[in-house]
């Protein structure tokens, strides 16, 4: 609640220095507001200053700080990285930066609601932080469309999600999820309380971009500046995962048999539709928007597992490697091609002859996002199949395996661009700021080679 | 001595030859220094009996995975081979002329050489899989960098390929840690008895793919010869030298001793297609034109006949497989070695315009005859012993798979001799012949060490089968 409360007032702060016209010192105060809630969420205690009558509503458990950390930890890069966007003509930094922090706030709840009012304003918080962001780039007539893609479908998705939150009360009469999940243990024929699952299922569905529910975010990746995709497909992601773990691996796990089947098929349509249409893209964002359905696909693996309390760990740890793989890569692209939006694959060619250190952390990343040895992606997919394993999902882990042989086949698309072509460089100026690309291809190399590590700090929080 | 020692020492290497970059005479002395060094380590080991060489470090916790690591008799000439290939590589590369010879070609091979002791090494299953998987982006790296513009396509269609097959085996991992409820990946820790009749044809299938992916085994194989004709020859060599025997080194350890009951169920299907690929690839080799692709489907008869020894399960057969593996290594680097130099010279890869080069160089002829004679399997070079035991355990297995598996005999002389005649005999068909300025001392010295190495284990082939022989009786009698 302290970091909550924190975040929401530095949005403000920043919003009216902005206003004040104090652009630098907005984009300085942004970083180290986010990080100082980072130190925030980790050593102080969460349950302090809590307002009367929210207590029931917010909690603060071992995942939901994971979780939590991971989300902020994220978020301080990617206000670093934004810094490029923001200082464009047409951008407003203040507003840009104080929405994204606003948007956090959303992120947060969604990790620790206990609540269907908390899961609720949460997800709107977030979302409408995210269509505003999706739209920053007010000239570019695709950012543009992708903000309004964004809100139609994010109103449809928050629509279905509401719809069946009246369904559960309507079933239960109570807004608390563990009333909701001792309840449904008895009243398990209630048509009203299935339809309410089904529903509030299908809605989150929407919001982590689970296939046959995805159609937005491809369109919507692509048009949005790429820090604001990066965001959606790092933060977000986690936030919603958390938020989908949160009711169906935790509160709703018991009542598997109402909506297994349908996270099961999901899943695998995931996978594939993921993977077999990111193979044909040829604009790198669309790829990777592509690619980031497909693991949706490998994160519901964490859903799906009986021992959901073993998968946690799994979970976030898939999620940092997906994360930290992404962040590194955009931080090279963003660095080679600062002036367009849209990059193409066939951009990439050469650019290793250009800047070798920027090109060897994006192949590690891409490498880390197929899940090949050396790398984080490697036992990210580990700690995924092995529960799938345990528990004898095999037709959902030869889907799985298939599928990673077609999302090598594309990640390994920009890799050969940026070495193996034998076409001149195109890259506009090589990575600024080197020593953090090597510092993200060294995480990924740790955590490639020695995931000990990371699975031991995730333990201290 | 720690095995460490031999896992670590290629990887400072690299580091060292990443630095040394295009400095030829500093490549070389760490080639030799590499190879030395490993062989000593190794013949100490082998003195000693492989007392003390062994490590079991804890790696992973949260996954149970150990960097367990321990040389014994089985893998013993795998650890050999892979120091001999290596240096070949590596003797190839760094004596390139002036300017060619690349700092980070010679790192990625030493890279190799630190997952490929990795893989022969483990004592844990997931540090197999992660060795084994890590072997391919090396290979990868040196093939789509610097081979033909054509190579790019083949060699991501090779990780793909291998890619998908090795999944499968970690599918196979995941399920043994399962269900036997062993909180570990220790190869020590599992035993057939584990695994009903039908979990072991799973297991088997799963494993097989894998492997019969990377030797190649018949119908697996079409990836290979793109890859081998594209590729720089550096890593031609390493692929067809060592990468495949990987296969062999998992179908051997892993695969017979821990799925008898899946072998037996499901082994004979593809024994029958590894004679067929016997056949089929020497029939292939007999028309090609180009010189690297006559050696990939030599390599794949070949290597069908080590494959058909793997699964007819018996002491005699696997022996073979022993025999034959080291020497087809050897033979094998040795031959794409000698025909790089010939097709630098002529210019041409293609058999029709080349002839005459014994007036070039008569050394080079006879080196190049030897390791052909190896190949062949004519007595008293490596290749006779293995192809002999190989011949028996497969004749002991069905005879008509022997007969047919015998035609090897025959036809590997048709082709080898047909490429020996297009390339070395008949009239010189360009001005090459005069121009050619001799192989160099490095590569004379080299040479002569596998042609050495083809005769010594002609002349006695005892000394592999004398470490390797009683190993491989215990695999099969183990549970």
């Amino acid at each position: 609640m302290l970091t909550i409360t924190f975040l929401s007032l530095l949005g403000l702060v920043l919003l009216f220095l902005g206003f004040a016209g104090k652009v630098g010192l907005v984009k300085n105060l942004a970083a180290l507001g986010v990080l100082a809630s980072l130190g925030i969420l980790l050593f102080a205690n969460q349950d302090a200053l809590v307002p009367a009558g929210m207590e029931t509503q917010l909690l603060f458990d071992a995942n939901s700080l994971k979780f939590s950390a991971l989300i902020l930890g994220f978020s301080v890069c990617i206000v670093m990285m934004s810094r490029s966007l923001v200082k464009k003509e047409n951008v407003q930094a203040a507003e840009f930066l104080s929405v994204m922090i606003f948007s956090l706030v959303g992120a947060l709840m969604l990790t620790a609601f206990t609540h269907m009012i908390t899961l609720f304003v949460g997800l709107e918080i977030l979302g409408i932080s995210l269509y505003i962001l999706a739209g920053t780039l007010k000239d570019s007539p695709s950012s543009n469309e992708a903000a309004l893609k964004y809100l139609l479908m994010g109103a449809f998705a928050t629509c279905l999600v509401l719809f069946g939150m009246a369904m559960l009360y309507g079933a239960t009469g109570s807004l608390d999820f563990k009333e909701i999940a001792a309840v449904g243990n008895q009243s398990v024929d209630s048509v009203l309380f299935k339809l309410g699952i089904f529903f509030l299922l299908i809605g989150v569905l929407f919001k982590v971009s689970a296939a046959p529910f995805h159609f937005w975010s491809p369109d919507v990746y692509e048009g949005s500046p790429s820090i604001v995709m990066l965001y959606m497909s790092v933060v977000v992601k986690i936030a919603s995962f958390a938020a989908l773990f949160r009711i169906f691996g935790g509160y709703f796990h018991h009542l598997s048999y109402f909506w297994w089947g349908i996270v099961y098929y999901g899943c695998i349509a995931s996978l594939l539709v993921g993977n077999l249409l990111a193979l044909v893209q040829k604009s790198i964002k669309r790829q990777l928007a592509f690619s980031s359905i497909s693991h949706t696909g490998y994160l519901l693996f964490a859903i799906l597992v009986v021992n959901n309390e073993a998968i946690a760990g799994g979970l976030v740890f898939y999620l940092f490697a997906y994360g930290s793989a992404l962040l590194v890569a955009f931080s090279v692209m963003n660095s080679w091609f600062e002036s367009s939006e849209n990059y193409q694959l066939d951009q990439l060619k050469g650019a290793a002859k250009a800047d070798p250190v920027g090109a060897t952390v994006l192949a590690l990343s891409f490498l880390s996002m197929a899940g090949i040895p050396l790398t984080g992606g490697f036992f990210a997919k580990i700690s995924m199949f092995a529960p799938a394993m345990g528990d004898g999902l095999y037709h959902l882990l030869i889907v799985g395996i298939v599928s990673s042989v077609i999302g090598a086949a594309y990640y390994f698309k920009p890799i050969m661009n940026v070495w193996f072509s034998t076409e001149e460089a195109t890259i506009e100026n090589a990575t600024d700021m080197k020593w953090v690309a090597m510092v993200g291809g060294l995480v990924i190399l740790i955590t490639g080679l020695f995931p000990d590590t990371l699975t031991s700090i995730l333990a201290m929080i | 001595m720690n095995p460490l020692y031999l896992f670590v020492s290629p990887l400072v290497a690299a580091v060292l030859s990443w630095l040394a970059g295009k400095n030829g005479n500093l490549q070389k002395a760490l080639t030799v220094l590499v190879f030395v060094g490993s062989l000593a380590v190794l013949y100490t080991w082998k003195q000693a009996a492989f007392v003390d060489a062994s490590i079991s470090l804890p790696w992973i916790h949260s996954f149970g995975i150990y960097l367990a690591l321990a040389a014994n008799p089985i893998n013993f000439w795998f650890l050999v081979l892979t120091a001999i290939v290596v240096f070949a590589a590596q003797m190839y590369h760094s004596s390139k002329e002036e300017g060619a010879v690349r700092g980070d070609v010679m790192a990625m091979i030493f890279l190799l050489q630190v997952f490929l002791f990795g893989v022969f090494m483990a004592q844990d299953l997931m540090l197999f899989y992660f060795c084994y998987e890590a072997t391919i982006l090396p290979i990868y790296y040196i093939s789509s960098r610097y081979g033909s513009p054509a190579a790019e396509r083949a060699t991501i269609k090779f990780f793909l390929y291998t890619l998908f097959g090795s999944l499968f085996m970690l599918l196979g991992i995941l399920y043994m840690y399962n269900s036997t409820g062993a909180e570990n990946f220790l190869i020590s820790s599992f035993n057939p008895y584990y695994f009903s009749g039908s979990v072991q044809g799973w297991l088997f299938l799963a494993f097989f793919i894998a492997f019969a992916i990377k030797m190649p085994l018949f119908p697996f194989h079409s990836w290979q010869a793109d890859v081998y004709a594209e590729s720089p020859v550096e890593s031609t060599m390493l692929m067809s030298g060592i990468l495949l025997k990987m296969g062999v080194f998992g179908m051997l350890t892993i695969v017979i001793p821990l799925f008898p009951q899946g072998l037996k169920d499901y082994g004979y299907i593809f024994i029958g297609l590894s004679a067929f690929g016997v056949l089929y690839g020497a029939l292939v080799a007999m028309v090609q034109y180009d010189i690297r692709k006559v050696l990939a489907y030599s390599s794949l008869s070949h290597v069908g006949l080590i494959g058909a020894g793997l699964l007819a399960y018996s002491d005699v057969a696997l022996e073979g497989v022993v025999l034959q593996m080291f020497a087809h290594g050897v033979n094998i680097a040795g031959l794409f070695f000698v025909s790089e130099i010939i097709a630098k010279q002529t210019g041409t890869r293609d058999l029709d315009l080349m002839g005459g080069f014994t007036r070039a160089s008569f050394g080079l002829t006879v080196l190049f005859f030897v390791f052909l004679l190896g190949s062949i399997a004519v007595p008293l070079t490596n290749g006779f012993p293995g192809e002999f035991k190989l011949l028996m355990g497969i004749f002991e297995y069905n005879i008509y798979l022997g007969i047919l598996c015998g035609s090897t005999v025959i036809l590997s002389s048709v082709y080898m001799l047909r490429l020996f005649q297009k390339t070395m005999l008949g009239k010189e068909s360009g001005d090459y012949i005069l121009s050619f300025q001799g192989v160099g001392a490095f590569r004379t010295v080299g040479l002569s060490l596998l042609v050495a190495l083809v005769l010594l284990f002609g002349l006695f082939p005892g000394i592999i089968s004398g470490v390797a022989d009683t190993a491989v009786r215990t695999l099969l009698t183990a549970y």
